[in-house]
């Protein structure tokens, strides 16, 4: 009988209750990302002195260097291969990367990881036509290997 | 003492031709199953409703970590291991880290602060890692509910990994000679309310375990793996501890600061499914309440965080353990006075539970083997090692840690291909 009482008082009490799951956008408003969020790097140009530093220790191989001198040269980033561990920013000798923390910018990421190069600085001479001719030159490149793999696939 | 001899139970046919005697029937799981979250060949050798034997086949996640390791710098591979298995990827850091400080040298300069950081990431990623194993057990039994009040209470120190680290499972706090990022005092002050309602909810989840009786019977003497079966099967972590083998390596080979903390080492004798889910579920309590200490000794603890390591780490060798979730895990590392290592090793503690998990299917129901199955808690992302294919034969082989040293060492020095 005791049983029965609680099960009853069980069932109204839930009857009574609100709904337990919430819509996901509403809970993504509630629930902002972290604070310390690790997305991809982007290099403050000032700051930096084209060391080489990120480009040695980063564990995916996505950065990569080209450069003259102190005051000329450039960075670029492979963003897919990316994995947002942040180690660049760890070992940065002049604090010039900086992690982007917007997911809005930089959460919405492409599986595109032949073409998707993208420019994180270029100083000096290298600025303007250099640097936008090089990662032209790189993303013609990832279009060849991606018609090989078609051709490939489909066996001509 | 007699010694009792086992058979192989890596039997090579695979039509069963030489299955154990007695057995009609042979059941095959995995590799694509749906009750294998993760890839593995479980053969079922069936007499009636009953198990003879059980074997098992793994080597379908093999990635070639150790031998990417060796192509990357001491630096470079500090992100690459915590990669090496889906969920317990601090402790796998940690163990690379004290490897290339002890290597390094500079063992005596890492601060306490730095520690005490280090051991509430470990400690909070054993805490995440049983509470998700005991709701997957539950749903293996059929007791879904408690997967879902399970999964939804883990969501507190899920946040709580988020809050100190900026990621949900892999924090990635640890480099050698310290920790990346500090806990500061708004954010010890944000996490304890959060710990103390969780120590609520475990307690309650260990009443449902041990009061309910739709879960209980699915579990008490059900697989039971006796002290002496324990001892030649040589299972670790939960899975031994359950069984009386009473070994923890954070009380046996304090690493870390271990020793200076107050906790009890949990051990069951019973050796049942039961017995290793309540092993699990005090850990995670003894885990919490080790947690609320951590935070207490962060609040006067100081020191630097990190100390400088050269990217050279000299000649040398040295072999570290810690305790995973899982149980124990070892790494081992041979540095050459370069800033790449010569060889690494890495032993993840499922491989070693699974020979136990074998013996105690013997003589089980088959309706019995999914929660058996999943005792230990399987992982093979971080198991499987190496399996080289002969493309023009179409054999497999499988080989050990000595032979795949011995070959790697010849092709070194002799300067000549691999295989």
């Amino acid at each position: 009988m005791k049983k029965i009482l609680v099960m009853t008082g069980e069932v109204l009490k839930n009857q009574a209750k609100g709904p337990v799951t919430k819509h996901v956008l509403k809970r993504l408003e509630e629930n902002p990302p972290p604070e310390d969020i690790r997305t991809i790097p982007v290099i403050i140009e000032d700051r930096c002195i084209l060391c080489g530093m990120c480009v040695n220790v980063c564990p995916t191989n996505c950065l990569e260097i080209e450069k003259d001198d102190k005051e000329n040269g450039m960075i670029w980033i492979l963003t897919p291969q990316c994995m947002w561990c942040g180690h660049c920013q760890t070992y940065c000798p002049k604090d010039a990367i900086h992690i982007d923390r917007n997911p809005a910018t930089s959460v919405l990421f492409s599986y595109n990881v032949r073409q998707d190069y993208a420019m994180l600085t270029a100083k000096g001479s290298f600025k303007g036509e250099k640097a936008d001719k090089k990662i032209e030159e790189k993303i013609a490149e990832g279009g060849k290997k991606l018609e090989e793999l078609e051709k490939f696939r489909s066996g001509n | 003492m007699v010694e009792e001899t086992f058979r192989s139970r890596f039997r090579t046919e695979v039509d069963g031709s030489d299955a154990p005697p007695g057995a009609d029937y042979h059941m095959f799981i995995g590799p694509q199953h749906p009750w294998c979250e993760e890839p593995a060949h479980f053969i079922i050798h069936l007499k009636g409703e009953r198990v003879v034997e059980a074997d098992i086949r793994i080597g379908f996640n093999f990635r070639g970590m150790e031998k990417a390791m060796e192509a990357r710098t001491w630096r470079q591979n500090t992100m690459l291991i915590p990669r090496a298995c889906g969920i317990c990827s601090a402790v796998h850091q940690n163990i690379y880290v004290r490897v290339v400080e002890r290597l390094a040298g500079i063992e005596d300069q890492i601060s306490e602060r730095a520690r005490l950081i280090r051991m509430f990431s470990c400690e909070a990623e054993r805490i995440h890692s049983h509470m998700l194993w005991y709701g997957i057990l539950a749903h293996d039994a059929g007791f879904d509910t408690m997967l879902h009040i399970s999964w939804r209470d883990r969501e507190i120190i899920m946040d709580i990994v988020e809050d100190i680290s900026g990621n949900r499972v892999n924090p990635a706090l640890m480099l050698p000679g310290g920790v990346k990022r500090d806990l500061p005092k708004e954010k010890i002050d944000r996490t304890r309310p959060k710990l103390n309602d969780l120590i609520k909810k475990v307690e309650y989840h260990k009443k449902v375990f041990v009061e309910e009786a739709s879960i209980r019977n699915r579990l008490e003497d059900v697989g039971v793996l006796t002290k002496n079966d324990a001892k030649k099967t040589t299972p670790n972590g939960p899975t031994g501890r359950a069984s009386g083998l009473p070994f923890d390596i954070r009380k046996s080979y304090p690493y870390e600061l271990y020793d200076q903390l107050d906790w009890n080492l949990v051990y069951y004798t019973e050796g049942d499914i039961l017995a290793t889910t309540l092993v699990r579920l005090d850990e995670t309590l003894e885990s919490l309440q080790m947690c609320n200490q951590i935070l207490d000794k962060l609040e006067t603890a100081d020191g630097e965080l990190l100390a400088r390591v050269r990217p050279r780490i000299p000649a040398g060798e040295y072999f570290a353990r810690a305790e995973a979730p899982r149980g124990e895990d070892v790494h081992y590392g041979i540095a050459n006075g370069t800033d790449k290592p010569e060889r690494y090793k890495i032993r993840a503690p499922s491989l070693g539970n699974i020979d136990a998990t074998l013996k105690r299917m013997d003589g089980e129901y088959i309706a019995d083997m999914p929660v058996i199955l999943r005792s230990y808690d399987p992982c093979f992302s971080c198991t499987n090692r190496i399996m080289i294919v002969n493309d023009t034969t179409g054999e497999k082989m499988i080989i050990g840690q000595d032979e795949f040293a011995h070959k790697a060492i010849k092709a070194k020095k002799y300067n000549r291909p691999f295989f």
